[in-house]
Order: structure tokens, then C-alpha cells, then sequence
């Protein structure tokens, strides 16, 4: 009986709809593979993909190491004068605010003029906050509302749907602070807006994780092989039985109810096509690094954690793609560790008094002084065939506010580092026309990271001074 | 649709409320000719707007990049309901015009306000009102883990790992927010398998001992012979023993080899004994060493961890029940001298004796063997196994058939899904669950671990974690296309209302005897379940968020300035106007007083906090948790406005914030939330005032000095002055200086805080019970409310006119209200997808 169940599972995937990538073993083959296993102690005919990733990965049709993105998002803008550096194109120093980037000067871009028109007020009000975060990974406009969200695909997720399947782990979605739990978050927007940056579809926002611990077993899932082997099976037989409930229950209901149940689906489908990538995975390079349990409360070590665990996710090749909230949009941390007591979202309302101005200009540097720690993470890797993982990667660090003060949704202070493998020419300060839309870099990301999108957003064309 | 209008919008926001709300004009059929509301509008609505507000914003001129032309046709409010509302919450609330140009009349501005009112809400109550639609509602962090416990009866915190919930409508069981991210579900499953190994024991899991006591192993108290195969013979009076540790306790097998010394012993009776001398065994060996070797008696026994006795003594007569045998009677014999010599000869090997007495001999003792556990104690199984396992399969050789196994899964499982699907389950779906039980055993696993796993898939199953409501397959909607709940959808709507919970048995009994419809049966339920501990949800889940007490948890204070704020008191804080909450509930007192209660519940520690001494009031009443209910006579507060936990969280880390006390009263207690400021006004709060040497109260007048703040400030500012005796952390300021006063619309003046929450709970009462209403049904309905709900609400709170207001009362409205027992089918053309 349970053959059989398994040999009609074969053909289909879980969900009702929706292409399934197709994973690099058969499901019967890895079934079968299941069978021998639960006797024998290893399967050598699975060959370890870890080792061979950087091998049979490609990007941008180029082989070699695969391309990683990372977004790092930080609230309430920046000092503006402070965080514009001098000179542009090649001929450029850093600024102020920069200067904890020096060693990796070479190695980025900091690029200004970039807006997201989207996150203007418009006849949508205030709300400046909840926008910025909204518009931040998807250049779209969210619909004002307390309850019926409604957003955009992100860029991370266009390209995290596009190379699902090579990859334990689509993408993660990592914060420092969970979603606030009470009224509303941002004047009439719905909280949903305001502490996630990564948006599944227009209508799902990928919840993050603030706790390193849960991140990291989520990455790299614990256990011996025989318990894993276990588990994927044992899982494999529930979700078979599960979703014949969806499919019942999805017969039976309206077009909204039908949403909230595809997302149970295409949450099925993923976790199938993880059991099905672990199985494959040789979990003997599970990385070393301690990662303590529970609640992380110092904002230093607990930012500097969730860099760790994106190092190692990336290092593995457990994930390609991963977002970080450093915090949610109109954070109010108090930034002790350099003296600042007052909380940050209410500083960014300076209007030029110099001391605020200088309380933020300190947090300005604080907070990229973690984006240099993280760099400083990556480019320490040396990756099989040369350069490092840095060189591999796209990180966008960034505000989707500029001036905090005004709210201002241009001009918008972005740096990117790395080169995608030398897809983009590094070491400038690209000062694009003014207005031009966020969008179009992210459609060059996309296209480095070999999973091209017509359009994102207010997007209107590529970032042609990247390459 | 002018194209005016068209601009306004990105296309998608088009296609969301052109669709839904013209579905809405043409339901209700109402504007156009013959409507004396749309007849009016042009010389009453329209006149005033194009009087007072065109100049700024027209299709030329569009301040805040709002265009009012449109507004000439009466039926565009439906349409753009949105931008219709946030008009008349500028002009309602006095924000619009600006001061700085002409303003209308009190009375016009009322003609306005009316008009706009009429226009968008043009909603005749005399209709039955709309039920309105709910989305399938995920379980959320607190529902997911009150379920659990009360599915099973035990605590097993994991929801700590779920991601926040985001909020929606002012609460975290909103519907349409709640969503399902693949990180989610992972954890769903994480956590179901962690519930089901605790729930369910798996004896396979033990790794069992062996212990093996033989020869030297075994001590003898009395005279001894070691025969040829290291044997002890035991003459009359003589007994043997053994002692071990054991890791694990549980239950263990115990085989213990020997038999009487002669023939003409036979039938030999003996006993074995604990160490303390209770009997665990009583039998007869019979077999003899004179004419075989001996025999194995084997019997299973309970055991603690730790070191253990056993001792076998031969019995005088038989004694056939274990009940009946007697302790031990030479205990004493068995001394540390007794032990210390076992313990020194333990290894060393046994001499064998050749020439001996064999008729002397009375019993052979040759080898003790101890395995197990083979299954937990009775006392060490999971509390809540015995309700999951309703029998466990009967085996046959250590074997049980497939259909036995499935019978007994079966068995144990409806039940259980019953309860965790809220509802009737189909047979068959029952046996798709048993099948994995079956499989479990198919793979040479244990029953329970079969169990275990058919539990894990009931909890990531859909029916568990969403509660989806469909039609009956029979059911007919009523003729305004709702569809009445059926009793287990009731059953549900109203525990994870009252108890964010799942039903108890007597509301499903209810639902299955179809008796929970029955409104006398229905209050009845209501009143029990308020006074159930389980009601403690409605403080913890609905007050704190309606007052945002969760906003508490991670608000900074300076802590040289305010030395006393730590989580303890913060906690304490917030389960003070949990508790006002919950008794005014329970005791059914008017909604009001959570403004002008003139008693608290405090701990110690908010007491020594707030300068109140429990012991000097004699009216003191004590509940269970260390708070006391204590009058608050002869102190300046009054009700949650000044409660300490209200006053921290609309304070500056800093600083109090007049502004922001005044937007809570606004949104919270008289339930208008002020118009949001134009886009790219920086916050004054923001801006830091020390520096300047001014007061808050002149850093906001030279604010409302600025005629697109002012008219609002002016009734944000007043209503926040009132607690300025309180400071960031809500403690009372002695200060001669410090201005309290302000007034209030209408002329009504006051000084300090308590003051103003007895004028509020007076004139304003009945605006306060429309707000609990509007949040009560908002939580309990999982969804926003809709104009279409206004009618409803303001029936409810004219129902409760009399008594003023009762909280208890004002649940009792929302649960016999329509939109909570009916729901309305999502229709094809409701479809908003892009």
C-alpha cells in the first residue's frame, strides 16, 4: 500500500498547480533510493552535491562558482552629506560615513540617484515608512490597507523561484526584530508592510527570523543521517496524506480562501523539494560555527550572528539568495554601543539640529560598519577555481529613504558589493541621473545572477553603468 | 470612472475598488434618480466642497496631489470610497480647510460631514444588514498553542519559534494578513513531530539494559555451597541476593533461575523481595537441582532509577496472591556488613565446594537476569497519552495483523481528529490517517511510533491549522445569499473568540445534539464561558492589543532617568489593566469604567511603583496572582488613561508625549483616529527639545502656529495635557508648575488626568462602547470591519443603552450578532486578483 501510494505520488507533485522544478534525482529513483536506505548506512550512488555545486553551477551562462545576492536593509535613511562620497566614476574617495568600507573599496559600488517613486506619498498620505520597506526589494506601490495586503514580487524572490530546487533553501529571510504585534505599524498600513522587505507573490510577504539559532538549523538541518532518512520519510508519507485534505478543502472554497490554501500548497511543495535536495546533500560539511539557542538581545552580536550563518549558507551553497533586515522600517532601537540613547527613528527627524545630526551620522557609521563586517566574512573565503565568495556575490546594502528627516524616496544611499563574478565593474561611484528607477539595478542583479526578468516594479530599462 | 480619477491610482488599486465596490452599488441599488440623497447632494455636499476645498485641489491645482472635481457626481463615493472617507475624517475632524484660509460654519462643516457621511455609507439599516465575508483563518501563535494544550491537556511550548504574527485591523488574528510562508509550514511540521513524541510515548525508543547477576554476583546471607556450575545452595534460613543500578526507570523483566534443592521439596514456595523487603514475586519452584538443573521464573516489575535489591527467599507455605504475602522478615540480616562483604568478594570468583550435604540443601539460586525497560512506568507516560491511545493492537506472538492494527488506530484517532478538526470526520479520511500507521508498523516500527506520526500529519494538516468555513452540501443561503453557521462553526467562532481556543466537549457535544443555535443555550454558553479560566485570552490576546499593552515589550527608557523601569515592572504594568479588563468582563460592569475606575489590581511591586499602600486599604481584596484589588480614593488616577502601562507606551524614551497620549484617546476611547499628518511634515515629537529650553506645552503651541497642523494638534494637544502630572514611565509628578489643564470641544474644561477620564466617561460613553464594539467584532470576526458593519455596531450599542453599556453585555451583542453567525460565500465576481 505504501509502495503504491508512492509510485502515484510519483507522477504529480503536491500542489494542485504550478511547475515543479525538476530536482537532479527522479522521485522514484530517490524513493527507491529511501527504501535500500532505512538497512544500509550510507547511499553512495547519491553523490554529495556540496562539493560538486561550484562545479555544475552556472550563472549568467558562464560556468564556474554560482552568483549569490544578498539585501540588507537598514530604516529611517541617513545623513545624506555624510553618506555621499566625493568625486565620481573611478576618481572618488569615501565618505564620512563610509569610511569602515576602505579595505573593500575595490571591491564595490556605491551608486547614487537610484528613487523609488513608488514609495511617495502620492494620494496615499503618510506612511512614508511602511513604503519604504514595502518598495524596497519590489519598486512597487502597496495598496494602503490595514488588512488586505497587497505588494509586488521582490527581486529575491523573481530570482529565488527561478533557480529553486539547486539549493537546499530557495532563499532566506532574516531580522534582527519580529513584526510588531499590536495596532498599526505605519499609518494605515498593515505591519506586514513594515518588517518584511521579501514578498513571495503580491499578496505573501515572506515572514523573517530573528533567531540565529532557528535560522541556522533551518540551513542546515541537525541530526545524524539515519534520523534525517527517518524524518524525510516520515514527512514524505504525511504530506502525501495532508494534501489530499487541501485538495478537498480547496474544492470547496471561495477565490481568497483559495490563496491562503495555495500558499499551504506551495509551502508542501517546497518542503518536498527539500526532503528530496537533503537526501542528495552530504551533511558531513556541516559548517562549524556555534550558534548559541534562543533570543539574541545585543544588537552587535546578534547582527553579526546572522552574517555568520548567510557566510556559511553561502560557503555550502545551502542557499544562494538571502535578505536581512537590520531592522524594520521606522525602527526605534536606541544605539548604546555608541552612545545613543535616543531612539533612532525619532532622531531621523533632525531637521538639522547639528547634535541630532551628529547622533545619527554615528549610527549611519555603526550600521555600516556591520555591512563591512559581513564583506569583511565573505571576501575571507577563498572559492574552489579562484577568487572569493565576495567576488561571487552581490550585496546590496541600503535605505530606501534618504533623508530621513523629509522622507525623501531619492537619491537613495545604496552601496553594492562584489562583482558577480566579474559580471560588474568595481570600485566606482556611479552617480546615476536623478529619479532613475531602483528597479533597473535590480534587473541587472537578476540578469548577473542568470535569472532575468522583463520588469520589476516602476522598472524602466537595465543599469547599463554597472557592467 | 474620469479619467481624473484613473490617475490616482496604479492600475491594480483600480481593479480592487472598482470591482468590489461598484458589486456594492449594484447590491444595494440605491443614487440616481428618484434618490433624495443624491438629489440633495448637488446643492448641499457639493456646493460646500466647491465653496471651501476646489481652489486647492482641482485638476490643475492638486495639493497633496488630491483632485476633488469628481466629487460633483453623487455616485462616485462608492466608487472611491477611500478617498471619500479620508475626506470627511479631514473635514469631520476639523483638519481641513486649513487656518490659514476661509473656513466654513460650524454648521456648514456638520452639513459637510453629514453629506460625505450619507454619500459613503449609504447603507439603509432598515435592510438586514450584510453578514460579510471571512477568509479561511490561519491558527496564530497564541491560538496554535492554547489548541495544543487543550487537544492534549499538556504544555508544549513551540508557537516561541513561529515568526510574529503580522497584525492586521488592530489585531494578530486577522484573516487576511495571517499568511502561510514556507518557513512557516517547516516549523509547523517541526513542531507537530515535537508534539507528537511528547504526546505519545514510543517504547522502542528505550534502548533497553541487561544485567546479568550470577556465581559471584549474587550475595548470600547465611550458609552457602557453590555447586560445579557456580550455583548457590542454600541451606534452611538461608536467603540470596542481588543489587544493581539502573539508568532509566520503567518497567523491567526480571528471570531468575534455580529450584529447590531436593525432589522432596517439591512444590519449594518462595518470595522475592525489594530491597526495602516488599514483596515483588511470589511462586513455588518446581523443579529441583537433585534431578535437573533448575527452572526460570520470570515475572515484570515497576522500578525507579537508581540502585536496586532483589532478594529470593524460600517461603514456609505457599502463598498463591502476591497481596497476601508478608514483607521480608530478616531484612535486618541483609546489613552494610552483609553488603560491604558482597561488595569486596564481587569479581573474585567463587571456590567450588565438592563435598557437601546434598539432602541440607533447600534451594538453588543460579542466575538473576534483569532486562528492561521495556516500557515506561505508569507514572512516566505522557499525561496526555491515555486520551490519544485509545487501546493499543492486540498482538499475537508479538505480532498484529493489519486490519488489527488499523481497527485499533482508527479507534484512537476519530476521536482525536473530531476534536482537532472542530468538527465531524469523514470515515474515510480517518482511514487515510490510519494508514500511516499501518505503514509505521509495515516498516517494523512500533504502534505508537505509527501513532506518533498519524499525530504529526493531523497537526500540518489544513483542517487543523486553518479554520475554513464552506457550506454544508446541502445548505441553502438565505435570500440575501448568507449562509447560516453551522453548530460546529459556531461552536469554533465562539471558543477562539472568548478562548482563542479550540471548542471544549460540552460546546462540541452542543454542536452535535444541534443544540448551540438555540439562543437560550447559546447565552448560557457565552456566561459560562466567560467565567472560565480559559477567558483570561480576551485580556491577553483582545485588551492588550485594543490598548496596546503589546507595544510594552521592547519600549526603552533612558535608565538614568527613569532608574525604575525594568521588564518586572513593565510586566506588572500590563496585568494591571489586564486585570481592570477582566473583572469589569466578568462582573458585567459598564464598559465606562475602564476610564473612570476608582479602584486598581496591583502587586507589590506596582504598589510600592505608584505610592499606594495595600495594607491601609481595608477594602483590599487579594486574587490568586499577588495583585489585590485596591481602591484608589484620595490618589489622582482614574481608570486605564492612568494606568502606568497606558502612560509608558505613549511616552518618549526621554520625555512624555502629549501628542501621542491625545492620539490614543482619540483612537482607542473615542474610537476617530486623527487624520494622518501631510505627507512630509517631519514629526514635532521628534525633534529634540531639551536643547531649547522650552516646555513640551510651548514646543507644541509654536507647532499649532502652523494652519495645516494646528487643526488637529488643538484636539490631539488638549486631551494629552490632561496627563501631563504623569510622567514617561506614569508615575504621578509633584510639581506646582506643571499645567494640567486643557478643553475639550463644547467648552468642557478640566485639570489633570482624572478630570478628564470623568468627563470622558461621562459625556463620551456612548462613543466608547461603539469603539468595543467595533474592536470586539473586528477581533472576533478575524476581519476589518466594513461600512456595511456600521449598522450593526450602532445597533449593538443602543441595545445596551440601559445599564450603560455593560462589557459583558456588549460580547453577548457581537456573538448574537448576524455577521458572527452568518457568513457570506465568496462569489466569482468578488474575485480581486489582477
Amino acid at each position: 500500500m505504501f509502495s503504491r501510494n508512492l509510485a502515484h505520488e510519483a507522477n504529480r507533485g503536491v500542489g494542485s498547480s504550478g511547475a515543479q522544478p525538476q530536482p537532479k534525482l527522479g522521485r522514484r529513483t530517490l524513493l527507491r533510493g529511501l527504501g535500500i536506505a532505512m538497512g544500509l548506512p550510507a547511499l553512495e550512488s547519491l553523490t554529495p552535491v556540496v562539493r560538486s555545486a561550484s562545479a555544475s553551477a552556472t550563472a549568467g551562462g558562464v560556468p564556474g562558482a554560482p552568483v549569490r545576492m544578498a539585501f540588507l536593509f537598514v530604516p529611517n535613511g541617513v545623513i545624506v552629506p555624510n553618506w555621499t562620497p566625493q568625486g565620481q566614476g573611478e576618481d572618488w574617495q569615501l565618505s564620512p560615513t563610509l569610511q569602515s568600507l576602505k579595505p573593500f573599496q575595490s571591491k564595490l559600488n556605491v551608486i547614487g540617484g537610484l528613487a523609488h517613486d513608488n514609495g511617495r506619498g502620492k494620494s496615499d498620505g503618510a506612511g512614508d515608512h511602511a513604503r519604504a520597506a514595502a518598495t524596497y526589494l519590489t519598486a512597487s506601490r502597496p495598496v494602503k490597507t490595514s488588512s488586505r495586503v497587497q505588494l509586488g514580487i521582490s527581486v529575491d524572490q523573481i530570482a529565488a523561484q527561478q533557480i529553486a530546487g539547486q539549493t537546499r533553501l530557495p532563499s532566506i529571510e532574516l531580522g534582527l526584530v519580529a513584526s510588531r504585534n499590536a495596532g498599526s505599524c505605519d499609518s494605515g498600513y498593515s505591519c506586514a508592510y513594515s518588517s518584511n522587505i521579501s514578498w513571495r507573490s503580491e499578496t505573501q510577504p515572506m515572514s523573517k527570523e530573528t533567531q540565529p539559532r532557528l535560522a541556522f538549523e533551518r540551513l542546515f538541518s541537525t541530526g545524524d543521517a539515519q534520523t534525517r532518512r527517518e524524518r524525510n520519510l516520515v514527512r514524505q508519507s504525511v504530506l502525501d496524506v495532508v494534501s489530499e485534505d487541501a485538495r478537498r478543502l480547496i474544492k470547496k472554497v471561495g477565490d481568497t480562501d483559495r490563496r491562503k490554501l495555495d500558499e499551504y500548497f506551495s509551502g508542501l511543495r517546497e518542503l518536498e523539494m527539500r526532503i528530496a535536495k537533503t537526501e542528495e546533500q552530504d551533511h558531513a560539511a556541516l559548517p562549524d560555527i556555534d550558534v548559541p539557542y534562543g533570543r539574541i538581545d545585543a544588537f552587535k552580536e546578534h547582527s553579526r550572528l546572522m552574517f555568520d550563518i548567510m557566510t556559511v549558507a553561502f560557503q555550502t551553497d545551502a542557499t544562494r539568495i538571502a535578505t536581512f533586515m537590520l531592522d524594520n522600517a521606522g525602527g526605534n532601537r536606541s544605539y548604546i554601543d555608541v552612545g545613543v540613547k535616543e531612539s533612532h527613528h525619532g532622531l531621523s527627524h533632525h531637521r538639522n539640529d547639528p547634535q541630532t545630526v551628529e547622533k545619527l551620522t554615528k549610527i549611519d557609521e555603526y550600521l555600516v560598519q556591520q555591512y563591512a563586517y559581513f564583506l569583511e566574512r565573505l571576501d575571507s573565503i577563498e572559492e574552489p577555481g579562484g577568487g572569493t565568495l565576495l567576488d561571487h556575490s552581490m550585496v546590496l546594502y541600503g535605505s530606501a529613504l534618504s533623508d530621513g528627516n523629509r522622507h525623501s524616496h531619492d537619491n537613495l544611499p545604496i552601496v553594492l558589493a562584489g562583482s558577480a563574478r566579474g559580471q560588474f565593474r568595481t570600485g566606482r561611484h556611479i552617480v546615476c541621473e536623478q529619479e532613475t528607477p531602483m528597479g533597473n539595478l535590480f534587473l541587472s542583479m537578476l540578469d548577473a545572477m542568470g535569472t532575468p526578468a522583463q520588469s520589476i516594479g516602476d522598472s524602466s530599462g537595465r543599469l547599463t553603468a554597472l557592467a | 470612472m474620469s479619467a481624473l480619477f484613473a490617475r490616482w491610482f496604479v492600475p491594480k488599486i483600480l481593479a480592487l475598488i472598482t470591482i468590489s465596490l461598484w458589486a456594492g452599488v449594484s447590491t444595494r441599488a440605491q443614487g440616481g434618480d428618484g434618490d433624495p440623497l443624491a438629489d440633495a447632494w448637488p446643492g448641499g455636499g457639493w456646493a460646500l466642497i466647491e465653496q471651501y476645498c476646489i481652489d486647492c485641489h482641482n485638476a490643475d491645482v492638486q495639493e497633496a496631489e488630491l483632485d476633488l472635481s469628481s466629487f460633483e457626481h453623487y455616485e462616485s463615493a462608492q466608487a472611491n470610497m477611500m478617498v471619500w472617507n479620508r475626506v470627511l475624517q479631514m473635514v469631520r475632524f476639523g483638519a481641513m480647510p486649513p487656518d490659514d484660509v476661509d473656513q466654513p460654519s460650524e454648521a456648514e462643516r456638520r452639513t459637510l460631514a453629514d453629506s460625505l457621511d450619507r454619500a459613503i455609507y449609504n447603507v439603509s439599516c432598515d435592510l438586514r444588514p450584510k453578514a460579510g465575508r471571512v477568509t479561511a483563518r490561519r491558527l496564530n501563535r497564541a491560538e496554535y498553542q492554547n489548541t495544543i494544550r487543550d487537544l492534549f491537556g499538556m504544555r508544549i511550548p513551540v508557537s516561541d519559534d513561529f515568526p510574529s504574527d503580522d497584525v492586521g485591523g488592530g489585531f494578530d488574528n486577522n484573516a487576511d494578513v495571517l499568511s502561510m510562508p514556507p518557513m512557516l509550514l517547516e516549523k509547523y511540521f517541526d513542531a507537530a513531530e515535537r508534539i507528537s513524541t511528547t504526546v505519545v510515548f514510543d517504547p522502542a525508543t528505550l534502548q533497553p539494559e541487561q544485567i546479568e547477576r550470577a556465581g559471584d554476583g549474587i550475595g548470600v546471607v547465611g550458609e552457602s555451597v557453590t555447586e560445579s556450575f557456580y550455583g548457590r545452595l542454600l541451606t534452611e534460613g538461608s536467603f540470596a541476593w542481588i543489587e544493581f543500578d539502573l539508568a532509566k526507570s520503567g518497567k523491567y523483566e526480571i528471570r531468575l533461575q534455580g529450584g529447590a534443592g531436593t525432589d522432596d521439596r517439591l512444590p519449594l514456595p518462595f518470595a522475592v523481595y525489594d530491597g526495602q523487603g516488599k514483596p515483588l514475586h511470589v511462586g513455588s519452584f518446581t523443579d529441583s537441582f537433585e534431578s535437573s538443573k533448575g527452572q526460570t521464573i520470570r515475572f515484570s516489575r515497576e522500578f525507579a532509577e537508581g540502585p536496586q535489591t532483589l532478594i529470593v527467599a524460600a517461603l514456609d507455605r505457599a502463598v498463591d496472591d502476591l497481596a497476601d504475602a508478608v514483607p521480608f522478615p530478616h531484612l535486618d540480616k541483609l546489613d552494610d556488613e552483609q553488603r560491604k562483604l558482597h561488595r569486596e568478594q564481587f569479581g573474585k570468583g567463587l571456590t567450588v565446594d565438592r563435598r557437601y550435604d546434598k539432602k541440607a540443601m533447600q534451594m538453588l539460586i543460579r542466575k538473576w537476569n534483569v532486562e528492561g525497560p521495556t516500557s515506561l512506568r505508569a507514572e512516566d507516560q505522557p499525561r496526555g497519552q491515555d486520551a490519544v491511545i485509545a487501546r493499543t493492537p492486540k498482538t499475537d506472538r508479538g505480532r498484529s495483523s493489519e486490519s488489527e492494527v488499523e481497527k485499533a488506530a482508527i479507534e484512537s484517532l476519530a476521536p482525536l481528529m473530531r476534536r482537532a478538526f472542530r468538527g465531524p470526520v469523514d470515515e474515510a479520511v480517518v482511514k487515510r490517517y490510519a494508514g500511516l500507521v499501518r505503514q509505521a508498523v509495515d516498516r517494523e516500527q512500533s504502534f505508537h511510533r505509527g501513532m506518533q506520526i498519524a499525530i504529526s500529519a493531523i497537526l500540518v494538516s489544513p483542517r487543523f491549522l486553518f479554520r475554513v468555513e464552506t457550506a454544508d452540501d446541502d445548505a441553502k443561503p438565505d435570500e440575501d445569499g448568507a449562509h447560516r453557521l453551522n453548530d460546529f462553526q459556531l461552536a469554533t467562532r465562539l471558543s477562539y473568540f472568548l478562548w482563542s481556543t479550540m471548542p471544549d466537549d460540552e460546546l462540541l457535544k452542543l454542536a452535535e445534539e444541534n443544540r448551540l443555535r438555540d439562543p437560550a443555550e447559546l447565552r448560557k454558553q457565552v456566561e459560562r464561558m466567560l467565567l472560565d479560566e480559559r477567558a483570561r485570552s480576551l485580556a491577553t490576546e483582545f485588551a492588550s492589543q485594543w490598548f496596546g499593552l503589546r507595544n510594552l515589550e521592547g519600549i526603552e527608557r533612558d535608565n538614568q532617568k527613569f532608574p525604575h523601569y525594568d521588564e518586572a515592572i513593565v510586566e506588572s504594568m500590563a496585568e494591571e489593566t489586564r486585570q481592570l479588563f477582566l473583572h469589569i468582563l466578568r462582573e458585567n460592569r459598564p464598559v465606562g469604567e475602564l476610564l473612570s475606575a476608582d479602584y486598581t489590581f496591583v502587586d507589590q511591586r506596582l504598589a510600592d511603583f505608584y505610592g499606594l499602600s495595600k495594607e491601609r486599604d481595608p477594602d483590599s481584596i487579594p486574587l490568586e496572582n499577588g495583585f489585590s484589588r485596591v481602591s484608589l480614593s484620595g490618589t489622582p488616577r482614574r481608570g486605564v488613561l492612568t494606568h502606568a502601562s497606558v502612560l509608558t507606551l505613549t511616552s518618549f524614551p526621554t520625555r512624555t508625549s502629549p501628542v501621542q497620549r491625545g492620539k490614543w484617546i482619540l483612537e482607542n476611547v473615542l474610537g476617530t483616529p486623527p487624520p494622518e499628518p501631510p505627507p512630509n511634515v517631519p514629526e514635532l515629537e521628534a525633534t529634540k527639545t531639551a536643547a531649547a529650553g522650552a516646555t513640551v506645552r510651548e514646543q507644541l503651541a509654536l507647532h499649532r502656529e502652523n494652519p495645516s497642523c494646528a487643526s488637529c494638534h488643538r484636539v490631539m494637544d488638549q486631551l494629552g495635557f490632561g496627563f501631563e502630572q504623569f510622567d514617561a514611565i506614569g508615575r504621578y509628578r509633584e510639581d506646582a508648575q506643571l499645567d494640567a489643564s486643557g478643553e475639550l470641544p463644547g467648552g468642557r474644561t478640566f485639570n489633570g488626568g482624572k478630570q478628564l477620564a470623568e468627563i470622558l466617561q461621562k459625556t463620551e460613553s456612548t462613543r466608547f462602547a461603539l469603539t468595543a464594539v467595533e474592536k470586539l467584532l473586528g477581533f472576533a470576526l478575524g476581519r476589518e470591519l466594513s461600512p456595511d458593519d456600521r449598522c450593526v455596531t450602532e445597533k449593538m450599542v443602543s441595545d445596551c443603552e440601559k445599564g450603560d453599556y455593560p462589557l459583558a453585555d456588549l460580547v453577548w451583542q457581537v456573538v448574537s450578532s448576524r455577521p458572527f453567525q452568518y457568513f457570506q460565500p465568496e462569489r466569482k465576481d468578488d474575485n480581486v486578483q489582477p
